[in-house]
């Protein structure tokens, strides 16, 4: 196991750097040493920040002496000072993160919490009226544009009904309310964002999740333990599972980042406080500075899903737990 | 194709494909008026016998602008898919085939690129770019071929040593003529599986996109421009996020229910 | 030596469905194992002889096979009768069973401990780590302890077959059926399993069903032998007289086409052909095809098993028209 550990630490090594060099790539798309050709048609960039701009990243500089410059700034998780306000990119970003790992935690909980019993159930009932009714849903949550869910969702829970509000985190008179009345207000708020940016998921999964039992069920090892006179429950939750779950730990790696993905559209139509609104809106005014940042931290964050997914997989596994 | 007939869901995601082609193709005859044309007295009309769907803000007919939509919505699913296929294959057959130094560094490019958020990594490009219809299908094209390399190096990998091949090998057949003729062949299938749930996702891509203003601009009708314009006055017009939404919706499922379907009969270790 | 009977299978019937068409894979067989006896089921694979064994313990798949008609008493009750009850107290109590393929018949994330273990808490109710190690210790397993906690993947193959035979007898079964228990194993191993099972059945004085396609595996073992083909049974009689002097013309090829290690230099005699599929089974007799002494009824009739032999509790049966006794 603590080889194990070790080998896939050491194998993020390579996908860091490469992040950092698909970063750079892009930036170079950024209006900067073709900086003119770019601006001069770019209204929104004043002469002030292309001149940032070029001294941020040494732009007048050979690509190489950039990258080592915009490297070393990197390992620093030092991305410079927004346009907009002048602060530092890393700051404005450390504010905003807590409500988007807040966003995506519960979303992730969500998908599972409710798709795994899904999946289970549909598997153990193949081809019942619910395991139908299931696989449409399915193929709805796959194929619906989740910008119009999340419409939808505020036309019907925000405005007809009422129930929830539409946008942010906190009402007006949050301060106003107790500790518990801001808990509750602050879950409220929570609700329709989280349960959009989950539906893909939460489709995806269940359906996983079924075949995954379904497989499992015809192995060899679920007949020996039918064979053994153990109950129906008993060869489904132990036997079977049990197995079927482990190849699921490591879709959290699968659905991290399009979770994250998710946070930049999902945050902006609830206008969430979160980093992918910031991200956003930074794209919108052409604040490369925050751009690069947010992406930076978007791709360490899947990284770290990754990693953790697969140490949660060779946890699970006893085959990989008990190997040198 | 008789079997293809026989899939109840491919069967249906065929035909709806194939009306959604004529309405593209057909778009001036099936539209009732011009896309384009404003019409500001009759503005955010509900939807009537002389607006099927209704006006939006500009008094332009909401259906004619869904039908060429169309147009846009499978231009891009189509060539966003085409290029993904295209970079897709060709990386996937040189990682599989060659193996070795090439493969590990193609391989380790696609779990780079997968770290990044497809959709921001999208509005990144599109933002130092400029928005329109064909950065659009060339950008969501280019992130978007890892799975398929995957897939086919997998695929490459266990046809590399069957027999014919080898024997093909020792017969010192040009490599590109293996690839091509032997090769090739086998990984059909499932790259045409992926690519047809691929265009699914690449039209959900650009709505997103096209909801968010980064995507198709307007006057040009997109299903996901529609859905932004419509956005503003959802408590007043809801026939203005309602119809584009269900026409995303419904192509969308088109093409997961024939990819679903062929998966179905082309894999038949998947047949459940 | 006469027993009294522990298992009476009757004009079984047995369909499975192969790309949405039923096909037959039992046909008509009865057939009796008593207790305290080793009773070998042999044949090509695809005859059917897993089906069967898998019948008796109701563990068919459910949606793909279809029993369509006959009986299987155990004990005089019907085990296709059983409610769900009744069934989960015959399988792993009184009829326990191990699978061809001790890679993949242990459960992967469970350790041998938990698995053992829960045979007892199931039909005893009860968990008893000390009893589970006696049980590893009984099938010669070394260091229980450490293989209590052990997963199956840090065993070999041939003890994670043991590990399956301790399961199997944890709850003194009457009867313990064996699914080509030997067949995934080296050769080596193949006779210390064998041996273990023809100890461990004297010693709890239970019954086992051997199933396999290896004659030359079961001769000095079994008390007695059943041939397949094709769904039916065959040849069933004494093994030492089965052996000795087979009857139907299949029997005969099986055991011409064993190894001896006294006529090496020989060439083995091989039955030509294949074994027929389901969805394609000749008429007649379904030997009729690879058959050297085909006649005319061969292919027109399927011949009946008919009882031969003197004596009138003689076990010896054969369905070939070459033997044109009176049917039993």
């Amino acid at each position: 196991m603590t080889g194990y550990f070790f080998r896939r630490l050491f194998l993020m090594v390579p996908l860091l750097w490469g992040i950092t060099f698909v970063t750079f790539g892009v930036m170079q798309l950024a209006p900067g040493k073709p900086v003119d050709v770019m601006t001069d048609m770019n209204v929104k960039m004043s002469a002030e920040s292309k001149q940032k701009l070029v001294r941020l990243y040494g732009l007048d500089k050979p690509w190489y002496v950039q990258y080592g410059l915009w490297l070393k700034r990197f390992v620093r998780l030092d991305f410079g000072r927004s346009f907009k306000d002048d602060r530092s990119v890393s700051r404005k970003i450390l504010e905003r993160l807590p409500a988007t790992l807040l966003l995506n935690v519960l979303s992730l909980l969500l998908i599972f919490v409710v798709a795994i019993p899904i999946g289970v159930a549909s598997a153990v009932r193949q081809n019942s009226f619910f395991d139908k009714g299931m696989t449409v849903f399915v193929f709805i949550g796959f194929s619906i544009p989740t910008v119009w869910l999340a419409l939808l969702m505020m036309i019907a829970f925000g405005l007809k009904l009422g129930w929830l509000p539409i946008s942010g985190l906190r009402s007006l008179n949050y301060d106003e309310l107790s500790w518990f009345g801001r808990m509750a207000d602050v879950a409220r708020h929570l609700v329709l964002p989280v349960t959009v940016s989950a539906f893909t998921g939460l489709a995806g999964l269940s359906r996983y999740m079924r075949n995954g039992l379904l497989e499992v069920i015809r192995q060899d090892y679920v007949r020996t333990a039918r064979a053994k006179g153990l109950p129906e429950s008993t060869v489904i939750y132990r036997h079977a599972l049990r197995n079927a779950l482990i190849p699921v730990v490591t879709l959290l790696g699968l659905y991290l980042p399009e979770l994250i993905g998710g946070s930049f559209i999902f945050e902006t139509i609830f206008a969430y406080p979160g980093m992918g609104r910031l991200g956003f809106e930074a794209i919108m005014a052409r604040d490369y500075p925050v751009v690069m940042g947010v992406g930076v931290i978007a791709a360490l964050l899947t990284l770290l899903g990754n990693f953790l997914a697969d140490v949660a997989y060779g946890y699970v596994d006893p085959r990989i737990r008990h190997s040198k | 194709m008789r079997r293809l007939l026989r899939n109840k869901l491919a069967f249906a995601g065929l035909l709806m494909i194939a009306g959604l082609v004529v309405v593209a193709l057909l778009a001036p005859l099936a539209a009732t008026h011009d896309p384009l044309a404003q019409d500001v007295i009759h503005r955010l009309q509900p939807p009537s016998g002389a607006h099927l769907f209704g006006t939006d803000d500009l008094g332009r007919d909401v259906y004619s602008r869904i039908v060429y939509g169309t147009r846009v919505s499978l231009l891009v699913g189509v060539i966003a898919v085409g290029i993904s296929v295209l970079v897709g294959t060709v990386l996937g057959m040189i990682s599989g085939y060659w193996g070795r130094w090439v493969d590990t560094l193609i391989m380790r490019g696609v779990d780079i690129m997968l770290c990044f958020p497809t959709i921001f990594l999208i509005l990144m490009v599109i933002s130092f770019l400029e928005p329109n219809i064909a950065n659009v299908m060339v950008i969501i094209g280019l992130t978007s071929w890892m799975g398929l390399t995957r897939l086919v190096r997998g695929e490459c990998l266990s046809i590399r040593e069957r027999e014919y091949i080898l024997g093909a090998r020792v017969l010192g057949l040009p490599t590109s003529r293996i690839l091509l003729v032997h090769i090739l062949p086998n990984v059909i299938s499932p790259v045409l599986v992926s690519a047809t749930l691929g265009v699914g996702g690449a039209i959900l891509t650009e709505s997103a996109l096209s909801f968010l203003g980064l995507g198709v601009q307007p006057p040009t009708a997109s299903w996901g421009n529609m859905l932004a314009a419509g956005k503003d006055y959802i408590h007043m017009a809801w026939w203005l996020s309602v119809y584009p939404g269900v026409a995303i919706l419904v192509t969308v499922l088109a093409f997961n229910l024939l990819g679903e379907g062929l998966r179905d009969l082309l894999d038949p270790r998947s047949s459940s | 030596m006469t027993r009294d009977s522990l298992v009476r299978i009757e004009h079984l019937d047995i369909d499975y469905r192969q790309h949405g068409v039923w096909v037959p894979v039992v046909r008509d067989v009865s057939f009796e194992l008593r207790e305290r006896e080793m009773v070998s089921l042999v044949g090509e694979s695809g005859c059917g002889k897993t089906t069967l064994a898998l019948s008796i313990l109701r563990l068919l798949p459910e949606r793909e096979s279809a029993v369509r008609g006959g009986r299987i008493l155990f004990d005089g009750s019907d085990v296709l009768r059983m409610d769900p009850d009744g069934l989960r107290s015959l399988r792993g109590g009184r009829i326990s069973m191990i699978f061809q393929d001790p890679f993949s018949s242990l459960n992967p994330v469970l350790t041998v401990g938990e698995q053992v273990e829960e045979v007892l808490e199931c039909h005893e109710g009860r968990r008893d780590p000390a009893r589970v190690k006696s049980l590893l210790e009984r099938v010669v397993l070394p260091d229980p302890s450490r293989i209590y906690s052990s997963f199956p993947h840090q065993l070999s193959g041939g003890q994670r077959q043991r590990v399956m035979i301790a399961m199997a007898i944890a709850s003194s079964p009457k009867l313990l059926i064996a699914d080509e228990p030997t067949t995934a194993l080296d050769v080596t191993v193949q006779k210390e399993i064998l041996d273990l099972l023809t100890r461990l059945q004297d010693e709890l004085g239970m019954s086992v069903l051997l199933i396999t396609h290896n004659l030359g595996l079961v001769a000095e073992r079994s008390h007695r032998l059943a041939v397949m083909y094709s769904g039916r049974l065959v040849e069933s009689g004494e093994t030492a007289a089965v052996l000795a002097s087979p009857r139907h013309p299949y029997t005969q090829g099986l055991i011409q086409s064993l190894p001896r290690i006294r006529r090496t230099g020989s060439r083995l005699p091989m039955l030509p052909g294949q074994p027929p599929e389901l969805s394609r089974i000749p008429s007649g007799c379904a030997f009729h095809p690879r058959c050297a002494k085909v006649f005319a009824p061969c292919s027109r009739e399927i011949p009946p098993l008919k009882k031969m032999g003197s004596s009138p509790d003689s076990d010896e049966a054969v369905a070939c028209h070459l033997f044109g006794g009176p049917a039993s």
